[in-house]
C-alpha cells in the first residue's frame, strides 16, 4: 500500500483529498501496488470523487455518499410497508454510491470502492459525536455515552445489515456492508460486541421501527 | 410474545399499532361498561357517541399530523393548540365583524397558523433558538393576539342553517364524517410527503443526525423550517375543524390541546429524539385521545377531570417512549 493510498483514505476533508490526487503522478505509480500505472484504478478513483463531492445538477461541493448512506439509514422505517419502492431507492442510492462504476473494474474496483466507502462511513461516525446527535426528548436533554453508542451501532445494524435484509438485497450491499461494519469495529472497540446486540434484539423482535 | 412479535403480519403492520388498536378496542368496551354504572341513563354505544369523538379526533388528528413534522426534525412544537384558536378566533372575528367572505376567512385562517410556523421556524433553524423556548414564546403570543384582536370576545362561528355555514360540511355532511375522511386525505399526502419525498427525508434525516445532513450539502434550515411551517398551516386546518365541531371559540385558551396532540403523536411512535415518525400512529393516537375524552364526558366527569386525563396522557406516553427506549438499550 503506497503512502498516497494511506494519506488519501485517511482524509475525510474532501477539498484535501482533491489535493492529494491532483498531485499524485499517476502516470508512474499505482495507487493501490506501487507498481507501474495502471490507468483504470486511477480513473476509478477519480471518478468516485466526482460523483461523492460535486453535485451533479449545480456543480455544488455536497457528499453525496454521506447523504446516501444517511437516506439508507432512513428507508430501514419504510422497507416494512413499500418494499418495491423502497429497493427502487435502495439501488438508486447504491448506484450513486458508485456501486455500479466499480463493478466496471472487477476486484480491484471493488476493494478501491471499499476503501472510498470506508471513508464516508468514517466521516459519518464523526458526525455522530456532534452535540445535535446526542439530543433526546425534544432535544431538552442529552443521551449519555452506552445509549450514544448505542444508537449509533443501531445506525451501522441497519446500513449493514438492517435495510439489505428487509429489503433481500444483501448480495448488492455486500461492500457496504462490509465497509460500514468494518469501519465501525475499527472505530469502537467493543463494536463487535454492539451489532451483535443490535442482532439479538432484531431477533428477539425489537429493533423493529 | 417473542412469536407474536415475529410474525409476518405484526412485523408487516408494527407490533406499537396493534398495540394501540388493541387499547382503542379495550377503551371503547371499558366506557361501554362504566358509562350506564357511573352516570345512569346514559349510554356510551351510540352513533352519536362515536360522532361526537371524531369530532375531538379531527382537530387534535392535524394538529397530531402537524407536530409530527416537528418532533421528526428533534423539535417541538408547544404552541400549536394557541396558534389554532388564534386562527380560529381571528378569522371567526373577521367573518362576523367585518363580513369577509368565509372562503377568505378559512384562508386567513391558514395563513394565520402559517405565519406562526413561519416564526417559529425562523428562530429555531436561522437564530438557533431551542425549539421549546421557541414555541412557549411564540403560544403566548398567538394567545395574546387572538385576545387582542377580538378585544377578549368570544367568537361563534356561524351554526347550522345560515348561509355562511357550509364550512360545517367540511366535519359533517349528512350524517357522513367527511372530517374523518379529510383527516384520512391529509394523513396520506403528509405519509408521502414524510416518507416518499427529498423534502420528507431531508427532516427525518434532520432530526436522526443534523450534522451529517449539513455536511452532505443540504440546506438544514430550510427544511427544518418547512417542519415548523407545515406544523402551523395544520394548526390553521385544525382551526376550521375545531369550529366546524363546535363553532364556538374563546381567544386565550388552547394550550391544553398541546399535550393532547403530543402525546397522541408519541404514543403513535414518532420517537421524542427526532428521525422516526410515523403518520398512521399519530392518527390513532388522536382516536385514542378522543375517546378518553369522550368517555370520560359520558361517566359524568366535568372538564376539570379531562385536565388530569390529559396530563396523565402524556406523562404515560412519555414514559412508555423512554422505558421502551431504555429496554431496546
Amino acid at each position: 500500500m503506497t503512502a498516497f493510498y494511506e494519506d488519501y483514505y485517511a482524509q475525510t476533508d474532501a477539498d484535501k483529498r482533491k489535493k492529494l490526487l491532483d498531485d499524485m503522478d499517476f502516470s508512474t505509480e499505482n495507487p493501490m501496488e506501487g507498481s507501474q500505472q495502471e490507468q483504470p484504478a486511477y480513473q476509478l478513483i477519480r471518478t468516485l470523487w466526482q460523483m461523492r463531492y460535486v453535485d451533479p445538477k449545480s456543480g455544488r461541493r455536497v457528499d453525496l455518499f454521506l447523504w446516501e448512506i444517511l437516506e439508507l439509514i432512513c428507508l430501514y422505517g419504510n422497507a416494512r410497508f413499500l418494499k418495491k419502492s423502497t429497493q427502487k431507492d435502495a439501488r438508486k442510492a447504491l448506484k450513486a454510491l458508485g456501486v455500479q462504476e466499480a463493478e466496471k473494474y472487477g476486484r480491484e474496483g471493488e476493494e478501491i470502492l471499499y476503501q472510498e466507502l470506508c471513508n464516508a462511513v468514517r466521516l459519518y461516525l464523526h458526525t455522530c459525536e456532534s452535540k445535535s446527535y446526542h439530543k433526546r426528548l425534544f432535544g431538552l436533554s442529552e443521551m449519555k455515552e452506552p445509549e450514544w453508542q448505542k444508537k449509533v451501532s443501531k445506525d451501522i445494524w441497519r446500513l449493514s445489515t438492517g435495510v439489505p435484509r428487509r429489503l433481500d438485497m444483501t448480495r448488492e450491499f455486500s461492500v457496504l456492508s462490509k465497509a460500514a461494519k468494518d469501519e465501525f469495529c475499527r472505530q469502537f472497540e467493543n463494536g463487535e460486541a454492539l451489532l451483535r446486540e443490535r442482532e439479538e434484539e432484531f431477533t428477539h423482535g425489537k429493533n423493529q421501527k | 410474545m417473542e412469536k407474536i412479535k415475529n410474525n409476518r403480519v405484526v412485523r408487516a403492520i408494527g407490533f406499537n399499532r396493534i398495540v394501540l388498536i388493541g387499547v382503542i378496542i379495550l377503551l371503547y368496551i371499558m366506557f361501554s361498561v362504566l358509562t350506564p354504572l357511573l352516570h345512569a341513563g346514559t349510554t356510551f354505544v351510540s352513533y352519536e357517541r362515536i360522532m361526537s369523538a371524531l369530532n375531538y379526533a379531527y382537530f387534535i388528528g392535524f394538529m397530531a399530523l402537524g407536530v409530527t413534522f416537528v418532533i421528526a426534525t428533534g423539535g417541538i412544537d408547544f404552541s400549536i393548540g394557541p396558534v389554532m384558536f388564534a386562527s380560529a378566533v381571528i378569522s371567526g372575528y373577521c367573518l362576523t365583524k367585518y363580513n369577509i367572505p368565509l372562503p377568505l376567512c378559512i384562508v386567513i385562517s391558514l395563513l394565520i397558523g402559517l405565519a406562526f410556523g413561519i416564526l417559529n421556524g425562523y428562530f429555531v433553524a436561522y437564530r438557533f433558538l431551542p425549539s421549546f423556548i421557541t414555541s412557549m414564546a411564540s403560544m403566548q403570543i398567538a394567545k395574546g393576539i387572538g385576545s387582542v384582536f377580538t378585544k377578549t370576545q368570544t367568537v361563534t362561528w356561524p351554526g347550522t342553517g345560515n348561509d355562511n355555514s357550509w364550512y360545517r360540511y367540511l366535519v359533517k355532511w349528512n350524517n357522513i364524517p367527511t372530517g374523518f375522511i379529510i383527516l384520512c386525505l391529509v394523513a396520506v399526502i403528509c405519509a408521502i410527503v414524510l416518507h416518499k419525498t427529498r423534502a420528507g427525508r431531508y427532516m427525518l434525516c434532520i432530526g436522526s443526525n443534523k450534522e451529517a445532513v449539513r455536511l452532505s450539502g443540504v440546506n438544514t434550515k430550510k427544511w427544518e423550517m418547512l417542519a415548523y411551517m407545515i406544523c402551523g398551516l395544520l394548526a390553521g386546518i385544525a382551526a376550521i375543524f375545531y369550529v366546524g365541531a363546535y363553532t364556538t371559540v374563546q381567544p386565550g385558551l388552547g394550550d391544553t390541546f398541546n399535550n393532547e396532540a403530543i402525546a397522541a403523536c408519541v404514543m403513535g411512535g414518532t420517537s421524542m429524539a427526532g428521525g422516526l415518525a410515523s403518520i398512521l400512529g399519530a392518527i390513532i393516537g388522536a382516536i385514542i385521545v378522543a375517546l378518553m375524552q369522550e368517555g370520560i364526558l359520558a361517566m359524568g366527569f366535568t372538564i376539570s377531570y379531562q385536565y388530569v386525563l390529559t396530563g396523565l396522557i402524556v406523562l404515560v406516553a412519555v414514559t412508555a417512549d423512554i422505558m421502551s427506549r431504555k429496554r431496546k438499550n
